[in-house]
C-alpha cells in the first residue's frame, strides 16, 4: 500500500517534468525525480499510470501552456505597443539638427525669462486693478513652516511680485480676448446666476406715514410716502434749493504728504455682464443675487435703532433708510434679466418691513436719470452724479435745503478704470475708462477725521482730489475705515449721522450745505456702539446709506445688528 | 509645489537641472534627484513628507525580506504586511471621514450617538505613490523585478518628483533599469522639453480657461451647484462637455509634464493618455483615458486569485468600485465607477465582434455621450445636485432650451472650444507623420514645431502671471 503511493508520487513529478511545467512550486518532488531518473523506471513507472489520472494531467497540461501563451502574448502585444508608441513619439521631430534647434529655443525662452524675472525691480504694495495688496515674502517661523503657510507664501509671493505685473495682466487680458467673438457685444465673467435668489414681491406695499422732526419747530411735518416702489412714481414736488450758507471761499482740500486712497474693500462676489463690447459705451455690472430674508433682517436691525434712538433722545430723530441700487437695475439687457434678482422687489421687501423709518427712494429718483451718466461704466460704484440725485430725494424727505448743482464747482478725471476691470479682466473697458465727473461744494465747512475706534483726531478732507486711477472712486473722505465728522456753514440745528458702505460715500458733498453737522461712519468699521454714537452727537437725523449688496447680504447684515449692541 | 507655476518653472527646475547636469556620476545624480524630490513634496506637505518615507521605508524593509523568504511563506506575510500597512495608510488618511459619515448616518437612523468626525487631511499624492510602492512589493513578490537592495535608490524612486503627486502611476519595473544606468540623449532632451511645453499649454491656455466656463454654466460646490436648478438645455450640456474637455487637458497636460520631466531626467515613463475621446466604445475608452490607474487595476485585482474567471461580474464589480472610489472618498466616485462598470458589462455581453459591426457615428455618439455624462457624476459631489443636473440635462427642470449665458458664452470662448476639441484628437499627430515622409515637408514641420515651442512658452509664462495659484485637478485625489 505504502509503496504505490509513492510511485505515484514519483508518477506525477516526471510528468511534470516532461510537461515541462512550473517546477518552483514542486520542488520537493523534482529532486526524487533527478534521482528516479537515471534509470528506465522512467517508462515503467509511466505506464503505471491510470488513464484518468493520465487525462487530468494532461488537461491541466494544456490549460497551463495555454495561460502561458496567453502571459506571452500579452508582453509580447505590450512590447510590440510600446515600440510603436515611442516610434510614434519621435515622429515629431525627428531630424538631429531640428533637435538641437528646438532645446535651443526652449532653453533660450526659459533663460529669457529667468533674467526678466531676476533683473527687474519686483512688484510690491497696492495692485491698483485688483484693490489688494500684493503678498509679501512670508517670514519664517516653526510654526508657519509646519502648517505650509511659509512655503505657499513663497510661492504665492514669487507670482504675485513678478516685475510689471499690472502691465503684464493687462497683456494677459487682451489675449483672452482672442478666445471667442463678442456676439452682440455681450460676455459673461465668473458664476453668473449662479446664486440669484429669484424672489417677486408680492406683500403689501408700506404707506405707512412717518413723521419728520425738525429742530426748532414745535411739532412735527409729515414726509411723503415712506415707501415708494418700483411700480408707484415718485411725489413730482419740485426739491426746494435756496441756499442758506454763505457760499464764500471754500475750504480746499489741498494736496498733502497723505498716503494714497486704498480704494473701497467690498468684494466683487458675483458674475459681472458686459455689454455693449466694441463700442466707446461698453459696460460693466455686476449681477445681483438678492435676499428677502437678509432684506427682512435689515430692515428689523433700522427699526431697532429707531427705537432705541427714539428712547434715547425723547422722540427728537429720525431714521432714514437708502437702498441703493447698482448699474444693474437699470442696464441689464432683457435677455439677461433672469441672471439677476430684481432690485425694486428686494427694495419693496424692505420697506415693507420698516417701522418709523423713513425710507429714502433712490432707485426711483435715478431711474428718471438713467440716460445721463449717473453709473461708471468700468466700476461697480455710482458717478457722483448718480449719488447727487439720491441725495437731493433725501433733502426732500428729511426736509432740509438742498443746493443744485450750479452751485457746485464741476471737476473731471479721465483715464478711471474701475474695479470692474481688475476683476473681469476685460480688455475693452480698459481701453474705454470712465470719466469720473465730480462736484466740489462752495460753501465752508471743515472736516475731521477719527479712527474707526473714534481716536486720533486730526483736521481731513471730504475730498482728496489726488486720488487718480482705479482709485479715483475713493477720493470721497478717502479710507473707509475713518470716521469723519463735517462741521458746516449751515445754521439749521440738523446733526446728520449717516451710517454707509463705500456707495454712501458719493452723497456726503451734496448733504453738506443741508446739515449743520454731518458724521460719517462705516458699519464696517464700526468698533464702537452706534447707538451712544448718535446720541453723544446729539444726532437729529441718522441716514442708513448702503448698497443693495450690503442690504440683502445675510453676511452684512448682522454687522450693523453688532454695532447697534455692542 | 505644481507644475504651472511660475516658481517651479523659473526657481525651482533650473536649479535642480544645473545640480543635476553638473553631476557626472550617476550616484549624485540620484542624491540631486532624491534632495529635490522630497523639498518639491515637503513643499505642500511640510509634515506628511515623513509619511512618504516612512512607506518607502517599509515597502523596503518588506522587499528585502520578501527576498530573504523567497518561496517561502515568509516573503508571503512580508507581502500581506506591506499590502496591509499601505492600504491602512491610504484608508486612514483618505477614507476615515467618509466611512466616520456613512456610519454616523447609519446609526442616526435609530440613536442620537454620533462618532466624532476625525481630524484628517489628505496628503496630496498619497492614491498615486501607494500604488506606486504596492506594484514594486507585488511584482518583487511575483520576481518580475530584482530586489531594490539601496534604500536611497527605492527613496528616488517613489518620491521622484515628476510623478510623485499626480501621476502617473509608474510601475517600478518601469524604471528599474533606469535607476543606476540612465543617460540623457540629445532626443531625450528635445521631445522632454517639448512635451514641457505642451503639457504648459495644454493646463495654462486650454484647462485654465475651460474653467471657467464651466464656473460660469455650472456653478461650484460652494453654492451647490444651484444653477442646475433653472439651467437652460444647451446650457448643461455645454457645460458638461466643457468638464469633460477640462478634466482631459487639466490631467493629460500634468501627465505630459511628468513625462516630458522623466525624460530629461533619462526616464522613460508610459503614456497615460492616448486621446480618449476618439473612442468607439467605453471598453476602448479605459483603454486610452488615465491608463496608468486603469492597467494597475487590470493587473494587479482583477487577476487576484480569489476572482479570476471563475467570478467574472464579482471581479468586474470590485475593479469599478475601487476605480471609483480611489478617485475620491465620496459616493459620487463610487456611483461613477460602476456607472462605467456597467457599460463594460453591457459590452461584453454584445460582444466584441459584434461590437464592430456598429456604424461607427452611432458608437461615436454612444460613447461620447456616455463619457460626458459620466464626467458630470465624477464632478458634482453632492448626489442632491445631480439630481437637479440629470433633470437640467433633459430640460425637466423647467429651464429652457437655450438662453442668452450660454449663447454668450459659447461665442465669447468659441475659439477656445474649437481648440480643445482639435488638441483633444490626434489631427497634430497625424499631419505631422504626413509630413515626414518627405524631407521638405519634414523640415516645414520642424520648423514649425520649433516656432510653436517657443511661442507656447511665452505665452504661458505671461498667463501664469494671472494665476495665483490654479491646482490641477488631480491633486484632490
Amino acid at each position: 500500500m505504502k509503496e504505490k503511493k509513492k510511485k505515484e508520487v514519483e508518477v506525477k513529478s516526471i510528468k511534470y517534468i516532461d510537461a515541462d511545467m512550473d517546477v518552483q512550486s514542486h520542488k520537493v518532488d523534482v529532486k526524487k525525480v533527478e534521482f528516479d531518473l537515471n534509470g528506465k523506471q522512467k517508462e515503467e513507472i509511466m505506464i503505471q499510470i491510470s488513464p484518468k489520472r493520465l487525462k487530468q494531467l494532461e488537461k491541466e497540461k494544456k490549460r497551463k501552456a495555454k495561460a502561458e501563451k496567453k502571459l506571452l502574448k500579452r508582453e509580447e502585444r505590450q512590447k510590440a505597443k510600446e515600440l510603436r508608441n515611442k516610434l510614434e513619439a519621435e515622429q515629431g521631430i525627428v531630424m538631429p539638427e531640428f533637435m538641437f534647434i528646438n532645446v535651443g529655443a526652449i532653453l533660450i525662452v526659459g533663460i529669457a525669462v529667468i533674467l526678466c524675472l531676476y533683473l527687474f525691480e519686483r512688484s510690491s504694495g497696492i495692485s491698483e486693478h485688483e484693490k489688494r495688496e500684493l503678498y509679501e515674502f512670508p517670514e519664517f517661523t516653526v510654526e508657519s513652516y509646519f502648517d505650509g503657510s511659509f512655503t505657499q507664501g513663497i510661492t504665492n509671493w514669487y507670482t504675485d511680485t513678478v516685475p510689471n505685473r499690472d502691465k503684464l495682466k493687462s497683456l494677459v487680458n487682451r489675449f483672452k480676448g482672442f478666445f471667442g467673438i463678442s456676439q452682440g457685444g455681450q460676455s459673461i465673467i465668473g458664476n453668473a446666476g449662479a446664486d440669484i435668489k429669484h424672489e417677486e414681491f408680492e406683500g403689501e406695499v408700506n404707506t405707512q406715514k412717518v413723521d419728520i422732526y425738525i429742530p426748532g419747530t414745535t411739532g412735527t411735518s409729515q414726509s411723503g410716502d415712506s415707501s415708494q416702489s418700483g411700480s408707484v412714481p415718485l411725489q413730482t414736488t419740485p426739491s426746494t434749493s435756496t441756499s442758506t450758507g454763505t457760499s464764500s471761499t471754500t475750504t480746499s482740500d489741498k494736496e498733502t504728504n497723505n498716503k494714497p486712497p486704498v480704494g473701497p474693500v467690498d468684494t466683487i462676489e458675483n458674475g459681472i455682464l458686459i455689454v455693449n463690447k466694441g463700442t466707446d459705451d461698453v459696460r460693466a455690472m455686476e449681477l445681483y443675487g438678492g435676499g428677502f430674508d437678509a432684506g427682512r433682517k435689515y430692515a428689523g436691525i433700522l427699526n431697532s435703532y429707531k427705537k432705541d434712538l427714539a428712547e434715547a433722545l425723547d422722540g427728537r430723530v429720525n431714521v432714514y433708510s437708502m437702498c441703493i441700487p447698482m448699474a444693474v437695475a437699470y442696464y441689464l439687457p432683457n435677455e439677461f434679466k433672469n441672471q439677476s434678482a430684481s432690485i425694486p422687489d428686494n427694495i419693496l421687501n424692505i420697506n415693507s418691513y420698516l417701522e418709523g423709518v423713513v425710507s429714502v427712494d433712490a432707485y426711483n429718483a435715478l431711474k428718471k436719470h438713467k440716460n445721463e451718466y449717473i453709473y461708471s461704466r468700468t466700476d461697480h460704484h455710482w458717478q457722483p452724479l448718480g449719488a447727487y440725485y439720491a441725495a437731493e430725494e433725501f433733502a426732500k424727505q428729511a426736509m432740509v435745503d438742498f443746493k443744485p448743482l450750479s452751485e457746485y464747482e464741476k471737476k473731471i478725471k479721465n483715464e478711471f478704470v474701475g474695479t470692474l476691470y481688475g476683476h473681469s479682466g476685460e480688455a475693452e473697458l480698459e481701453k474705454n475708462p470712465d470719466k469720473f465727473i465730480y462736484y466740489v461744494p462752495k460753501n465752508n465747512y471743515t472736516t475731521y477725521n477719527y479712527n474707526s475706534s473714534l481716536g486720533g483726531k486730526v483736521q481731513g478732507y471730504l475730498l482728496h482730489e489726488y486720488a487718480t486711477g482705479a482709485n479715483t472712486y475713493s477720493m470721497f473722505l478717502g479710507d473707509d475705515k475713518i470716521v469723519a465728522q463735517i462741521d458746516t456753514d449751515v445754521k439749521n440745528g440738523r446733526t446728520l449721522v449717516v451710517f454707509k458702505d463705500s456707495f454712501g460715500n458719493a452723497l456726503i458733498p451734496f448733504l453738506v450745505g443741508s446739515f449743520e453737522h454731518i458724521y460719517v461712519v462705516d458699519y464696517r468699521y464700526c468698533n464702537f456702539n452706534a447707538v451712544d454714537f448718535c446720541v453723544e452727537k446729539g444726532a437729529t437725523d441718522v441716514l442708513f446709506a448702503t448698497s443693495m449688496f450690503t442690504c440683502t447680504s445675510s453676511g452684512k447684515v448682522p454687522i450693523l445688528e453688532a454695532n447697534r449692541t455692542k | 509645489m505644481v507644475f504651472a507655476d511660475l516658481f517651479f518653472l523659473y526657481g525651482f527646475l533650473p536649479v535642480c537641472l544645473i545640480l543635476y547636469f553638473f553631476s557626472k556620476n550617476i550616484t549624485y545624480r540620484n542624491i540631486v534627484l532624491v534632495t529635490f524630490s522630497l523639498i518639491f513634496y515637503a513643499w505642500g506637505e511640510p509634515v506628511c513628507v515623513f509619511l512618504l518615507i516612512f512607506t518607502a521605508l517599509i515597502d523596503y524593509i518588506m522587499g528585502l525580506l520578501i527576498d530573504k523568504f523567497r518561496d517561502r511563506t515568509g516573503a508571503k506575510l512580508a507581502l500581506i504586511a506591506s499590502l496591509v500597512i499601505n492600504l491602512s495608510l491610504l484608508g486612514f488618511f483618505k477614507y476615515s471621514g467618509f466611512i466616520v459619515e456613512n456610519i454616523n448616518n447609519l446609526i442616526g437612523l435609530w440613536s442620537d450617538f454620533q462618532i466624532p468626525m476625525p481630524r484628517v487631511r489628505l496628503p496630496i499624492g498619497i492614491s498615486f505613490y501607494t500604488f506606486q510602492t504596492i506594484s514594486y512589493t507585488i511584482d518583487n513578490y511575483w520576481g518580475k523585478v530584482k530586489t531594490q537592495k539601496d534604500f536611497g535608490k527605492y527613496l528616488m524612486y517613489l518620491s521622484l518628483f515628476p510623478q510623485l503627486v499626480a501621476g502617473p502611476v509608474v510601475r517600478y519595473s518601469v524604471i528599474e533599469e533606469s535607476i543606476d544606468n540612465r543617460k540623457t540623449t540629445l532626443a531625450d532632451m528635445s521631445e522632454g522639453l517639448s512635451r514641457i511645453v505642451m503639457g504648459l499649454a495644454k493646463k495654462v491656455i486650454i484647462a485654465n480657461n475651460l474653467s471657467t466656463v464651466v464656473e460660469s454654466l455650472c456653478g461650484n460646490a460652494e453654492i451647490g451647484y444651484d444653477i442646475f436648478k433653472t439651467q437652460s438645455v444647451a446650457g448643461t450640456w455645454l457645460g458638461v462637455i466643457t468638464i469633460a474637455l477640462w478634466y482631459y487637458f487639466d490631467f493629460s497636460g500634468y501627465s505630459d509634464i511628468a513625462i516630458g520631466l522623466g525624460r530629461i531626467f533619462g526616464f522613460k515613463f508610459n503614456e497615460n493618455f492616448n486621446y480618449p475621446f476618439i473612442c468607439r466604445n467605453i471598453t476602448e475608452f479605459w483603454q486610452r483615458w488615465h491608463i496608468s490607474v486603469g492597467s494597475f487595476f487590470r493587473d494587479y485585482l482583477l487577476y487576484l486569485p480569489i476572482f479570476g474567471k471563475r467570478r467574472p461580474y464579482a471581479s468586474l464589480f470590485l475593479v469599478w468600485f475601487s476605480t471609483g472610489l480611489w478617485h475620491g472618498a465620496s459616493w459620487n466616485f463610487i456611483l461613477w465607477g460602476l456607472y462605467y462598470g456597467l457599460f463594460i458589462l453591457i459590452e461584453q455581453k454584445i460582444g466584441k465582434k459584434r461590437m464592430k459591426k456598429i456604424p461607427a457615428v452611432i458608437s461615436h455618439i454612444y460613447s461620447k455621450i456616455i463619457i460626458v455624462v459620466g464626467f458630470g457624476i465624477f464632478h458634482i459631489e453632492s448626489i442632491p445636485a445631480m439630481g437637479n443636473f440629470f433633470k437640467a440635462l433633459v430640460g425637466a427642470n423647467g429651464g429652457k432650451l437655450l438662453d442668452a449665458v450660454t449663447r454668450v458664452t459659447f461665442m465669447n470662448n468659441i475659439w477656445l472650444f474649437v481648440a480643445a476639441i482639435i488638441f483633444s484628437v490626434p489631427i497634430v499627430k497625424k499631419t505631422k507623420e504626413i509630413m515626414s515622409k518627405h524631407r521638405s515637408t519634414l523640415v516645414i514641420s520642424n520648423s514649425i514645431g520649433v516656432l510653436m515651442n517657443a511661442v507656447l512658452l511665452i505665452v504661458c509664462s505671461l498667463l501664469l502671471v494671472d494665476t495665483t495659484n490654479n491646482v490641477f485637478l488631480y491633486f484632490n485625489f
